[in-house]
């Protein structure tokens, strides 16, 4: 286990390089969602009754 | 455009666009996931360390797919803007519009992983060598077009120019491909030709083809989703959507 995570050294960069891809693929997937619902809220409130 | 098959041209209206394509983004995202988890794990996990790079080559397995993905995503926004010049055809807009921001952060990530991978395996984090160069000048493509759309403010000529940018642009995708032919560079040549011999161990090369097909899949999924959210958008007036907007569709 200890060795899938050091490396033999080079773990820092093969970790910190999946890391920021994960964060980055996850980022740009759920972006558009939110990004829907937030006009989706704010076209519902606009055509409530006030 | 008779050769053009029915359901393909029902996508080109943004009402069809709308509904038919939330169950194709949810399937891509679904494979594309699976796809990447698998030889994402397969290539830290299950394959030998390289001989000369050693545990860092593993960096390759996400760098290298992604690197040739915002290639594909230039391309694809450069065909999109032909489309619309000569079609005037509205998604080929939109699909400009979506495509730009998720190849411009896909190459940061590009990037960005490659200096991860340069710093242990060259010895340093950036050279500025024809790669490198002619990649950040691909994020400043993809940055370009994003300002564009945003600073014109009529819709027409704003499309107009994204396409003509996006047009033009393309000779930079040919230096990045030949630049490490016709430049010395510290960069390595292609590992993998469509027409020629694969420098790359057999052992090497499942997980990597597999994050090459999921990373194609998800960026379809981003880019179907920010197209179906920019869909809604410019859309807003239309009943169709003032329907879902008050949950009477979905």
């Amino acid at each position: 286990m200890m060795e899938l995570l050091t490396m033999d050294g080079h773990g820092i960069y093969v970790w910190s390089a999946y890391i920021l891809t994960i964060t980055v693929l996850l980022g740009l997937g759920s972006y558009p969602f939110i990004r829907l619902a937030r006009f989706k809220q704010r076209h519902q409130e606009d055509n409530e009754p006030k | 455009m008779n050769f053009i098959p029915t359901w393909l041209r029902r996508l080109a209206s943004p009402q069809h666009f709308f509904g038919d394509i939330k169950l194709w983004i949810a399937w891509l995202y679904v494979l594309g996931t699976i796809g990447f988890l698998v030889g994402s794990v397969w290539g830290l996990a299950f394959v030998p360390p390289e001989r000369y790079q050693g545990d860092s080559f593993r960096i390759l397995f996400v760098h290298a797919p992604i690197a040739h993905l915002v290639q594909v995503i230039y391309i694809s926004i450069a065909i999109a803007g032909v489309v619309h010049l000569v079609w005037k055809l509205k998604m080929a807009d939109i699909y400009m519009s979506a495509a730009a921001p998720i190849g411009c952060w896909l190459t940061v990530l590009a990037l960005v992983s490659g200096m991860i991978w340069g710093a242990p395996t060259w010895g340093t984090a950036w050279v500025w060598d024809a790669r490198t160069v002619s990649t950040l000048i691909l994020f400043f493509l993809f940055f370009g077009l994003i300002v564009l759309r945003r600073v014109i403010p009529n819709p027409t000529r704003a499309a107009a120019a994204l396409s003509i940018l996006a047009i033009v642009g393309t000779i930079n995708i040919f230096i990045i491909k030949f630049s490490v032919v016709w430049f010395k560079t510290l960069h390595q040549p292609a590992s993998i030709e469509l027409f020629g011999d694969i420098a790359i161990a057999p052992v090497f090369l499942a997980p990597l083809f597999i994050n090459i097909a999921s990373t194609y899949v998800l960026a379809a999924g981003f880019i179907l989703a920010n197209m179906r959210y920019l869909v809604a958008v410019r859309n807003v007036s239309m009943t169709w959507n003032q329907e879902w907007v008050q949950g009477r569709k979905q």
